[in-house]
């Protein structure tokens, strides 16, 4: 009964940026945690200590696909804005070593994106720039 | 029968007709994908399959299902996950939970079939069966804050171990009587 509400409340999304799946476990050398730690403990903005994915794991038959599961709630939006914009916060967060777990392409898409840790959003920089010249 | 039953102890005879499904032991100095690549494209023109099961082991038993799990998870990770870290043969696999309600007895006449709940089951070797429960329980206790690789899910014994609140009975039994209209 409890797996049923569950399943119903779980929704899906799949991240194609990544360049190999199996990256996801790879130990770097000067770094502890792998990529999965690191998005494992994605918190949620609004509930300190409650995780933003519930689950994630190479997409079945895919090499760069990743899937990924969040709760139907209103932290989707949140959790869905992390999968859409995992190189910005990787790039502007951690180290740009993680960086090589992504593709190329993905990774020059999201030149123009940049991720604020005080409101946990991203933003594109002409966003930013607009912000900036209104204030002014 | 009885000869039969001893090697095949799944089968059962059913009038209706159906599906049957058996546990083999196969033993080759082959790796087990070659073995099953090359027998697939046989027993399939014969109307048959053959599944490698999540452990090798000559008797499996079940640890429990665990609650939260999802489809996307992949079930080989989780397993050597778990086997890793409990230091036991763990084994896991997608599958529909078995419950009155979701394979009733008796089918209906609009023949609209009922909604299938599906989780992962965790196996083992049937003597590790304490020390690799035991475990299991640990890593995913109730107040554990750090689940293994952050995916918070909490194992559940399987139906024909728990207890029913209304006597000492236990809801495997009920389910067999159920089945067979006593």
């Amino acid at each position: 009964m409890r797996q049923a509400t569950f399943s119903q409340k779980i929704g899906m999304g799949t991240s194609w940026k990544f360049s190999q799946n199996l990256l996801l476990d790879h130990h770097h050398l000067d770094a502890e945690a792998s990529l999965r730690d690191i998005l494992m403990g994605l918190n949620l903005f609004k509930f300190l200590g409650h995780p933003v994915l519930h689950a994630m794991d190479p997409t079945l038959g895919s090499n760069n696909g990743v899937s990924f599961n969040l709760l139907h709630t209103e932290i989707e939006a949140e959790a869905r804005m992390y999968i859409d914009g995992l190189i910005p916060y990787i790039r502007d967060v951690w180290w740009e070593k993680y960086l090589r777990s992504f593709l190329g392409d993905a990774i020059e898409r999201h030149m123009d994106s940049v991720f604020n840790e005080k409101t946990k959003q991203i933003y594109l920089n002409t966003d930013v720039w607009v912000h900036n010249s209104l204030a002014l | 029968m009885a000869t039969l039953k001893r090697y095949f102890h799944r089968l059962f005879p059913r009038a209706e007709g159906g599906q049957f499904y058996c546990n083999i032991i196969l033993a080759s100095s082959k790796f087990p994908e070659i073995l099953l690549d090359t027998m697939v494209v046989h027993l399939s023109d014969n109307q048959m399959g053959l599944w490698r099961r999540s452990i090798d082991a000559e008797q499996v038993t079940e640890i429990g299902w665990l609650l939260y799990s999802t489809r996307q998870q992949d079930e080989k990770r989780l397993a050597s996950l778990l086997s890793e870290l409990t230091k036991e043969k763990i084994g896991a696999r997608w599958k529909v939970i078995h419950s009155s309600t979701n394979m009733p007895l008796v089918k209906d006449p609009s023949g609209e079939k009922p909604a299938e709940v599906r989780a992962i089951p965790l196996e083992c070797e049937a003597v590790a069966l304490t020390y690799a429960k035991h475990k299991v329980a640990h890593l995913y206790q109730f107040l554990a804050k750090d689940f293994p690789h952050g995916m918070k899910m909490h194992p559940i014994p399987p139906i024909k171990k728990r207890k029913l609140w209304t006597g000492n009975c236990e809801a495997g039994h009920l389910l067999t009587k159920d089945r067979h209209g006593h």
